[in-house]
This record gives structure tokens, sequence and C-alpha cells, in this order.
């Protein structure tokens, strides 16, 4: 028998609050429809070039010696970059007990994952062999040889996987509640899905307790893994004996880097939510400003590791470092540089500063002039150290990428978008019980919840 | 197993319920305070906890393991090395400190399952009816005298507060 009755008392939230943040899930117009078939339509012709790319094989694309990292290296230190977007932001933001954090932590999350996924597909791309991928694994294969632990790209395996793991999993657990809600608010297969998401979730004290414990503990070792993630990134270049990308600056100046992009990014799609799903109410200017703030800090932070490295190389006068650095300067590659600069600093450090051009609009031009600004500062990065010519070989090639690298590359680009609005069919993109649940203080005298079996 | 329930606003004395029910017989670990979002502490204060003792015996284990699995390999698939040392511990170190705080992770999130009692194989009730701003005083009953029991007691809360 089920005694349960309606309450008389009133309450502080009104019953149904969760539907604007429930709608997005379950309206799907005519647009969002349109946009799932262009975006599939971009995948596919980005999953044919890889296709193609792989029948033909590398020589088809823009790779020629001594540049054999180009574009796809480029986009999977940018995605490894805006990864950084959200699980280091949001946990830096819950262990510092920014209240203003609750509506942006899930989509910043979301962000996490699938840049992550999306950046970890790029060296399988940029094999030859790629079907052979799984030698990364640590594993003996046919011929009994493991993979060489030494090597940056084997940490790079350890560090991604580690991450997505991690991301995944604080993307997740604070989406138990919510998709409990949504299991007890829907019927069909959607009820079946989030009856097997929601882990059995009730809402008991216990769970309470434990979950926001799990969340506190887990944002502390994230932070580290986040760190680390893009330091062992930019080692796969520091370590290596090529001009401009032997420096000992290139593991904090990565990690800064990746959470401007990510900040970038993260306004960039929020605004997006806000406009399409109507989120004015819990997506607020006042967001969007803190935000800008911190994104303002980073540019300034960028400017001073460029600055800085720019310098050193410069005043160091290295004869095996000047060529690159002044093909970036003055040379070959000097447009993309100061295009660089000009993205990265020139535009949206005024916007941000100004606080009268702080609006939604202005750092929405901010971050999209930041990220193609970081993407260019990744190519920047990636291929004038390799295709400066050093030694005296006559078939000493440039680098012009093949139409077949920037299909995929936008493929990747569709892929995230396209990532991001299912995942706002199938989950609130905001988190409800974050958001709407914040309850008052109770009246009563306080007594321990009767746990099931004590601690932990 | 019977559950009975009672849907009360979040400003009742909840503390209150649960002591009656407890005071009736009903065991407290049959009793649970359901909610859409966190009670204060101040109301139901968690039970010490040891997940940061096993997240750390959890980084201990991955560190023993990844030393172990790192240093078996390169010992037993030897690299020529040119003259370096065969096992590098500055590079196994990037490496076992990734499989440390994995390990770390994924003890903490056995340990939230367990002591949560999560699980997709597990089936529990579902209370569509409960909302924010309010709570459900869950009681499961392994007999019909015990829910006769409990059912009495939350009866008496509700006409209580109806009054």
């Amino acid at each position: 028998m089920n005694a349960t009755s309606p309450a008389a008392a009133p309450i502080s939230i009104a019953p149904g609050r969760e539907a604007p943040l429930l709608r997005p899930m379950l309206v799907t117009g005519r647009a969002y429809k349109h946009m799932v078939i262009l975006l599939t339509g971009v995948i596919s012709w980005g999953a044919f070039c890889f296709i193609y790319q792989g029948f033909i094989g590398l020589g088809l694309t823009g790779l020629r010696r001594p540049v054999f990292w180009a574009f796809f290296i480029t986009d999977f230190v940018f995605w490894i970059g805006i990864s950084h977007a959200g699980t280091l932001i949001s946990a830096i933001l819950r262990l510092s007990s920014a209240s203003w954090r609750y509506p942006v932590t899930r989509a910043a999350e979301a962000i996490t994952v699938f840049a992550l996924g999306i950046g970890g597909v790029f060296p399988i791309v940029h094999l030859g062999r790629p079907w052979l991928f799984f030698w990364l694994a640590p594993y003996p294969n046919a011929r009994m040889i493991w993979p060489n632990f030494r090597s940056p790209l084997e940490w790079d395996f350890f560090a991604i996987s580690t991450y997505l793991t991690g991301s995944a999993l604080y993307l997740f657990l604070p989406m138990l509640p919510d998709l409990a809600l949504a299991r007890d608010r829907s019927q069909g297969w959607r009820h079946r899905l989030y009856r097997f998401l929601a882990m059995s979730w009730q809402g008991t004290q216990q769970q309470w307790h434990r979950l926001e414990l799990a969340i506190q503990l887990m944002a502390a070792v994230v932070i580290a893994i986040a760190v680390s993630v893009h330091t062992i990134v930019s080692w796969d270049f520091s370590m290596a004996i090529v001009p401009s990308w032997h420096s000992t600056i290139f593991g904090p100046y990565f990690v800064a880097g990746a959470i401007f992009s990510g900040i970038a990014a993260l306004i960039l799609i929020m605004a997006i939510l806000r406009r399409v799903y109507h989120l004015e109410d819990y997506l607020q200017p006042k967001h969007f400003n803190n935000l800008a703030k911190l994104l303002l800090t980073m540019t300034l932070l960028w400017g001073y590791f460029v600055f800085a490295e720019s310098i050193t190389t410069w005043y160091g006068n290295l004869p095996a470092e000047m060529p690159a650095f002044w093909s970036k300067i003055s040379g070959h590659y000097a447009p993309l540089f100061w295009a660089m600069v000009l993205c990265n600093f020139v535009i949206p450090f005024p916007i941000l500063a100004i606080k009268r051009l702080r609006t939604i609009t202005g750092m929405v031009i901010a971050s999209i002039t930041i990220l193609i600004g970081m993407w260019l500062e990744r190519f920047l990065i990636v291929v004038p150290g390799a295709a400066t010519q050093r030694f005296a070989f006559d078939n000493w090639y440039g680098y012009f990428p093949h139409w077949t690298e920037i299909s995929i590359s936008l493929a990747t680009l569709a892929a995230m978008a396209l990532l991001y609005m299912v995942f706002s069919k199938l989950f609130p993109i905001i988190s409800i019980w974050d958001v709407v649940g914040q309850a008052p203080a109770p009246t009563g005298e306080g007594i321990a919840e009767p746990g099931p079996g004590g601690a932990p | 197993m019977i559950e009975v329930s009672l849907r009360l606003s979040w400003d009742h004395d909840l503390a209150g319920v649960v002591k009656r029910l407890e005071a009736g017989g009903v065991p407290s670990r049959e009793v649970n305070v359901l909610s859409r979002v966190p009670l204060p502490e101040s109301v139901f204060p968690a039970n010490p906890s040891r997940m940061s003792l096993i997240g750390v015996i959890g980084a201990l284990l991955g560190f023993s393991v990844a030393v172990a699995f790192l240093v078996a390999v390169t010992v037993s698939y030897g690299l020529r090395t040119g003259g370096m040392p065969l096992i590098a511990p500055l590079p196994l170190g990037v490496i076992t400190y990734e499989m440390t705080l994995l390990a770390s992770i994924l003890a903490m999130l056995v340990t939230l399952f367990v002591r949560a009692r999560l699980g997709p194989w597990r089936r529990v009730p579902e209370h569509p009816e409960l909302d924010y701003g309010e709570v459900i005083i869950s009681v499961t009953c392994a007999d019909l005298a015990q829910a006769q029991r409990a059912r009495e007691i939350l009866a008496g809360v509700a006409a209580g507060r109806a009054a």
C-alpha cells in the first residue's frame, strides 16, 4: 500500500519548475532536424575522405618530408585543449564553491567528453595504417614488441584514456539525480533508458551524502589529471630536439592555452544553448560576465606566454632556432602569426576589458576569434618548426594541406556539434537539481539518518 | 517487501517523523527520506565516510600495479637503449602518475556504488509524484504487521499536518 498524500504545507519551489529544463529534451523543431541532416552529411563526407585516405595512403595528404605532423596533429592538440573547458573549469569552480557555476557545469563537462573523444581520434586518423591503432595499447603484439613506454606518444595514450574515463564519470555522476527525475517523468523507451542510467537512484539522504562527497573528491583528482594531460601533449613536441618545439615553457603554456580556448568554447556553446533552447532565465548575463572575466585573465596570460617565449628565442639568437622564429615573425608564416595575435589578443582584449563592450554578443565574437586564433596557434607550433630548412638537402618541402585533411577537420567540427545536439536531446543540459532545487533550511531538530550500513 | 510512504513538504518536522517511526518499532535501516535535492546536513547529518581513505588506498594500489607492470614489461621485452638505463624512472613515472589517479577514481566510484546502493540491476520503487520542495518518507516493511504499524504512524503524521 502506498499512503502517499499531497503536501498541504506551502513549498518554496513551485512544482513543475523543472519543466523549462526538460523541454529541450522533448520538443524537437524542424530546424533541429535540418541541422542534424546537414551535420550528418558533413560527417559522412569526412568519413569518406578518411576511407579514401586509408585506401590511397598518407601520401595523399600534404605531409612531405620533413613535415610529418601538420593538420591532424594541430586538430589533435586543438581538441584536447578545448576539452579543458569542462571538467577542469567545473572542478575548479566546484572546489572553490562558486555558486554561479550551477547552470554552467553540465554544459562544460559535456564539452570535455566530446572534445576529448574527437581529439583522441586524430592520432588514429594520422596513422598510415589506422587499422593497426591497437598497437598503441600496451600488450605484446604479433612480433612480441611492446610499446615504448619512453615515448611521449605512449604517455598520450595513458593520459587521454585516464582523462576521458575521469571526465565521463565526472559528467555522469552529477547527472544521476536528474536521470532519476527524467525516469520518473517519462514513459516508453525513454523511461527504460533513464531507468538503466539512473542506476536505481532514489534520492535517499545516504545517497546524496555519498554522491556529493564523491563529486568533491573526484573534482580534486580530475584537476590533477587535466593539468597532466595537456602537459603531456606539450611534451609530444618539447621532448623532440626540433627548433621551436624544444622548450621548457611548453607545459604551462599549453595548459594555459587549453583553458583559454576551453573557456571560449564554453561561452560560445552557452550562448547557442541560451538562444536555441530559450534558457535566458538560467544562463544569465552574470554567468557570461563571470566567464568573460576568466577569459580576459587567460587572454593576458596567453599574451604573456607568447611574449616570454618569443623574446627568449629572439634574445638567445641560436642559429638553429632563428629560421623558424623569423618564418613566423616576418617570413612565410607571418600572416598566420599576426592573424593569431589579432584573434587571440587584439580583438578580444578590448571587448572583454571594456564593460560596455562585454555584452553576450561581444563575448560570442571574442570567443569565435579566440577559437580561430588558438587553432592557428596550434598550427604555428606544429608546422613551422618542422618545415623550416635546417639541412642542405634539396628535397626539403614546405606544407600545404590537402582537401581531404580540411574535410576531415571540418567533419570533426560537425561531429562535435552533432554529439552536443544529441546529448541535449537525451539529457538535461543544465543540472536541474543544482539550479531548481536548492532546499531551504527546514525546521525540526537534527537527528542522524538511519543509514543502512554505516560508513563509508 | 511492502513500501509504505508519505509525501511531506520540506518545512515539516522530518526528523520528528523519523523518530516517531523508530519509536513505533520500525527498524531505522528501513526508513528512508527521499528528496530531489540534498537536505541540509543540520537535519540529516552525513554518516562518517571513508571514501577519501579508499581513494588513497586505490591510488596506492594503482601506483603499485603500474610500477610492477611497467618494470616487468620493460625488463621482459627490453628495447635497445644505446647504453641508457633500461628502466627509466622519469618516463615510467608519467604513466605511473596517470594509472595512480585512474585507480583512485575507480576506487571511489566503486565505493560510491556499494555504499549508496547504486546499480542498474537493482529495482527500486519509483516516485513520480515527488516534487521539488517535498520529501517522501519511505518505509520498507518486511511483513503486513510492520506495514500496518508504519501506516498508522504515517497516517497520524498526515492527520496532524492536516489539522
